[in-house]
């Protein structure tokens, strides 16, 4: 195969210049860590090698005289490191697969400074998290001497590596290989803090500042690569190819090689003219108050790499991607790059699906998708969507993940949930036939035992489960509690504002949090206090309703003529109606506003609303009708609360028949009983 | 010894046996009084004060997740009794129409006499039944064991055309071992009255081997009568979850009763459609012949 010239690099100059120009704030961030690698595959023993230089900028106000690596390969390397350690507790199997399949790990052969300082000697191996002696994932290395701020420093290293079977994230499964976490990595340093790497746990993924990146991989000849940013040239050398890819303005570089026989390339793009939805456009204006010229998206290339087994797929994956493009484009802004490669693994490499690297992602799909009922389920939009959503949220915002996973997974799982009903809202998507929004979040949640905290670091966790539980469910659920809160419109423009001031510049939760305020102007510290930084949860109840007869006035009443009796003033006795206790009650930690909607025997419905602050409010209503039904929180506003069956007081005798279904469903529960008999 | 199933004898003893349909319409409705019961107690007045309709999105799923929870046991045990005891009652009337239709009798119907000949036979009928469910779970298990296995194996392989081939064929061998025992069932009740080796197994095997022999004719049998059985079951459901009308009430009621009799009318039709009506009723059920062939029976 020839030199293919793809994009030049003239063309990636433009594109960081315009990325500095958008974003002055930010752009001193856009080159700390910057990375110029070539790196060789070898497909029978899954083995690299690897030459790199890095140059690392003190962008920071305190001078350091050492820097950390992330050698996260090391976490394959036995079934003693950290993340094995965890992640064998609630997946052995993958532990087996290790094994059995060979593990993988990764070593540092050569480690200098440009003028030829030999810094190998000055590296440790650092355990801050457990001290466990097992685990070399994170390393210090000792400079001759301090790097002042605003300076840069440039080292050289050689690596060699091994890819584990594919068991999290990274690794081989037969010619299929997603090489990610894959070369010695910087951490971030954080000035007066030190630097703040953390091992690699089974629990977390990653953190690091942002650069740019030339990367050279030789592959077998004709083999298929996607990768980070955008491929410059691919040439043959010798039996193999060197592919060369760039990319400015990113924190990673993940990439992926297969032959052509096992995977197939669509190559495609996303044409705003075309790709966005009217409504979504129209939707988006009004409630960002926008103008819709002003929402114009840029267009940009799409990539997909799938198994031949799953070419059939391939419009529906392009579809998916195309909207999530869409959707978080207008929600949150143009997405800044030129190119997506989205990457669908074979089935027996399924556990490096649903993973997020800049403009990379991995999906994940079966051939049964393109068949009902598998074709009614979102499987395919919803790991589509919500691994696009960590380009935002992951990709330009990079929140530290080790310490606060749930910025990123809790509002990409918000923006997954969001994205997929309005696809299936307005029928873009038409296979699609079940699919629960945040039900099964609701659900997943309501297992939590003891109540979650969402903002803590994802290892400390008691168990795996408690970490998706929090990070995704529970953070995702918190987010979509806010927005009922304030209003999807408020929500949205708050959300914007806070990516718009954030992007490229690694924010916290309270980051977040006052980015909000600010756009809302509303003080949500008692939310972010209790339900984010504490496991308070709500929990609203209806206590009583009570029905009292009014019987007519009695004595006398005072006229011009004196005091009279009152019947022959106000005439006969009839029933003046009823008078009404209300009493709801909160049962839950969380305190916050709360509406309740009453609905009388005549029809009508009133909505009243409650500060939540107390553990109780009565109202007391004269009414000359009957009250049929009370609901507490009836929009569902309160995503977060799972205990819902006490939300709900209706008035039994108006409604005998409400369980007519149980008796014929038993019943027909009980013809299983027929075939047997 | 063996007959051909006949769709319209099972259609004239069944209108013959009025009084039987009644009962096998009415036990189900006996036997899930205590399931009802239960799941009442657990969610009634909770399930009573949902609204209708506009519940926020995922309500329904946590409100059923929150009253099961606690319960569960106890709703798995009532509903489980009732299965039971309507498999139980199921064997008893069998039971008792084959003895009934074979040996004593077809001139009279009486119901108690029916009941009594399948109280006798009861625990013979029982065996059979508990064998064509051991027959059924069997199955399933070499199912899962071979083409699941293989399938899973495709799978790991990243041959998906093959898992799925393989799960079609376990999807499509699932169902005609399930057919295959309901049919073996069905005829092997009868023969098991007409003292097939007095062994539920072998009255089985017989069964199933003329299924085999007949397969068209018993699969028309069963489809006429299953088919339009379960479907006039599950009609209450669905015109109510689409009538307001039709959800409780008298009309509902009603509803429910015409569809339970139509419903017990097929199982009972079904169930008779498979009496050896070709020679062997005749030739066993003249009143010389008028008691069972066993006496251990």
């Amino acid at each position: 195969m020839g030199y293919t010239p793809v994009v030049t690099p003239r063309c990636l100059v433009a594109a960081l210049v315009l990325l500095v120009c958008c974003l002055p704030a930010a752009a001193q961030d856009l080159e700390v860590a910057s990375y110029d690698i070539q790196v060789t595959l070898d497909p029978e023993s899954h083995g690299l090698e690897g030459r790199q230089v890095v140059t690392w900028r003190n962008t920071t106000g305190a001078e350091t005289a050492e820097v950390f690596l992330h050698l996260y390969l090391n976490a394959f390397a036995s079934s003693e490191t950290t993340f094995m350690r965890e992640l064998a507790r609630i997946a052995p199997e993958r532990l087996r697969r290790l094994e059995t399949e060979g593990w993988g790990w990764t070593r540092i052969t050569r480690l200098a400074l440009a003028d030829g300082t030999d810094l190998l000697p000055g590296l440790s191996f650092e355990r801050p998290d457990d001290g466990n002696e097992d685990d070399f994932t994170l390393a210090r290395v000792a400079l001759p001497g301090p790097v002042a701020p605003g300076v840069a420093i440039t080292f050289e290293l050689d690596f060699e590596a091994r890819l584990p079977r594919v068991v999290a994230r990274t690794g081989f499964a037969g010619d299929f290989h997603l090489v990610a976490q894959w070369f010695p990595k910087l951490a971030v340093f954080r000035g007066e803090d030190g630097w703040g790497g953390h091992q690699f746990h089974a629990a977390s993924e990653f953190f690091a500042a942002f650069g740019s990146y030339r990367v050279r991989m030789t592959v077998p000849r004709g083999w298929l690569v996607g990768a980070t940013g955008e491929q410059v040239s691919r040439e043959p050398v010798g039996t193999a190819d060197l592919v060369e890819h760039r990319a400015v303005a990113v924190h990673d570089f993940a990439w992926t090689a297969s032959p052509p026989d096992l995977m197939t390339l669509v190559e495609t793009d996303f044409e705003p003219g075309r790709d966005v939805p009217a409504a979504w456009l129209e939707r988006a204006s009004a409630s960002l108050e926008m103008a819709a010229a002003d929402l114009e998206l840029p267009p940009m290339k799409i990539r997909l790499l799938l198994p031949r087994t799953q070419a059939g797929l391939a419009p529906r994956m392009v579809r998916a991607s195309r909207l999530a493009v869409a959707w978080f484009g207008l929600t949150l802004g143009p997405y800044p790059y030129p190119q997506l490669t989205v990457v669908s693994p074979p089935p027996d490499a399924a556990d490096a699906g649903g993973m997020e690297y800049p403009t990379f992602i991995t999906t994940g799909a079966r051939h049964r998708d393109a068949y009902p009922p598998w074709s009614w389920l979102p499987g395919i939009e919803a790991v589509t969507v919500h691994e696009f959503g960590h380009q935002y949220f992951q990709g330009l915002l990079a929140s530290d993940e080790s310490e606060a996973a749930w910025l990123d997974e809790g509002l990409t799982t918000w923006a997954e949930n969001r994205c997929l009903a309005d696809m299936i809202s307005d029928g873009l998507v038409p296979e699609l036939r079940l699919a629960g929004g945040f039900t099964a979040e609701r659900l997943t949640v309501a297992f939590e035992r003891p109540p979650l905290t969402i903002d803590r670091r994802p290892w400390q966790y008691r168990t795996l489960v408690d970490y998706f539980m929090a990070s995704y469910a529970k953070a995702g659920l918190a987010v979509r509690t806010l927005e009922g809160l304030l209003g999807e419109a408020r929500f949205a423009r708050a959300l914007r504002a806070y990516v718009d001031r954030w992007r490229y510049r690694h924010p916290t939760g309270r980051d977040l949090q006052a980015a909000i305020e600010e756009a809302t102007g509303e003080d949500l510290g008692w939310f972010f206090d209790h339900a984010v930084r504490g496991s308070a949860l709500p929990d609203w109840a209806v206590l009583s309703v009570r029905h009292r007869s009014v019987e007519p006035a009695s004595g006398l009443v005072w006229t011009e003529a004196g005091w009279r009796e009152r019947e022959a003033v106000e005439g006969g006795d009839e029933l003046a109606g009823w008078r009404v206790e209300i009493d709801v009650g909160r049962l839950g930690e969380l305190e916050g506003p709360v509406e309740v909607e009453l609905e009388w025997a005549d029809g009508r419905r009133e909505r009243r609303s409650w500060d939540g602050r107390e553990r109780w409010q009565r109202w007391t209503i004269d009414s000359p009708v009957r009250l049929v039904q009370v609901r507490v929180d009836p929009d569902g506003v309160w995503a977060l609360e799972t205990r819902r069956a006490d939300n709900y007081w209706r008035d039994e005798a108006a409604h005998p028949g409400t369980l007519w279904w149980l008796g014929p469903a038993l019943r027909l529960t009980g013809q299983l009983a027929l075939p047997w008999s | 010894m063996d007959g051909r199933p006949s769709v319209a004898f099972g259609l004239t003893t069944a209108a013959r046996l009025w009084r039987l349909v009644l009962v096998v319409w009415l036990a189900p409705v006996a036997v899930f009084i205590p399931a009802h019961a239960v799941l009442w107690g657990v969610g009634g007045e909770t399930l009573v004060s949902l609204p209708t309709e506009g519940l926020p999105e995922g309500d329904l799923a946590l409100i059923a997740l929150e009253l099961m929870r606690p319960t569960w046991p106890a709703v798995a045990v009532a509903v489980l009794s009732g299965w039971a005891g309507l498999w139980a009652w199921t064997v008893l009337w069998h039971a008792g129409v084959v003895r009934w239709l074979l040996f004593a009798g077809r001139d009279r119907v009486r119901l108690a006499e029916i009941l009594g000949h399948g109280l006798i036979g009861w625990w013979r009928w029982a065996r059979l039944a508990l064998l064509s469910a051991a027959v059924l779970a069997g199955i399933a298990v070499v199912l899962w064991q071979l083409p699941a296995a293989a399938a899973e194996r495709a799978l790991e392989g990243g041959r998906e055309g093959v898992f799925l081939a393989w799960v079609a064929v376990a999807v499509a061998a699932g169902l005609a071992a399930a057919l295959a025992v309901w049919l073996a069932t069905l005829r092997g009740s009868w023969l098991l009255g007409l003292g097939v080796g007095r062994s539920a197994v072998l009255a089985w095997l017989a069964g199933l081997g003329g299924s085999l022999r007949q397969p068209l004719r018993s699969l028309v049998a069963l489809i006429v009568w299953a088919v339009p059985g379960l479907a006039v079951t599950t009609l209450p459901l669905l015109l109510g979850s689409r009538f307001e009308v039709l959800r409780g009430g008298v009309p509902g009621a009603l509803l429910e009763v015409a569809a339970g009799l139509a419903g017990a009318f097929c199982w009972v039709a079904l169930f008779c459609s498979f009496a050896p009506v070709t020679g062997l009723v005749a030739a066993t059920s003249t009143p010389a012949s008028n008691t069972p062939p066993h006496p251990s029976t």
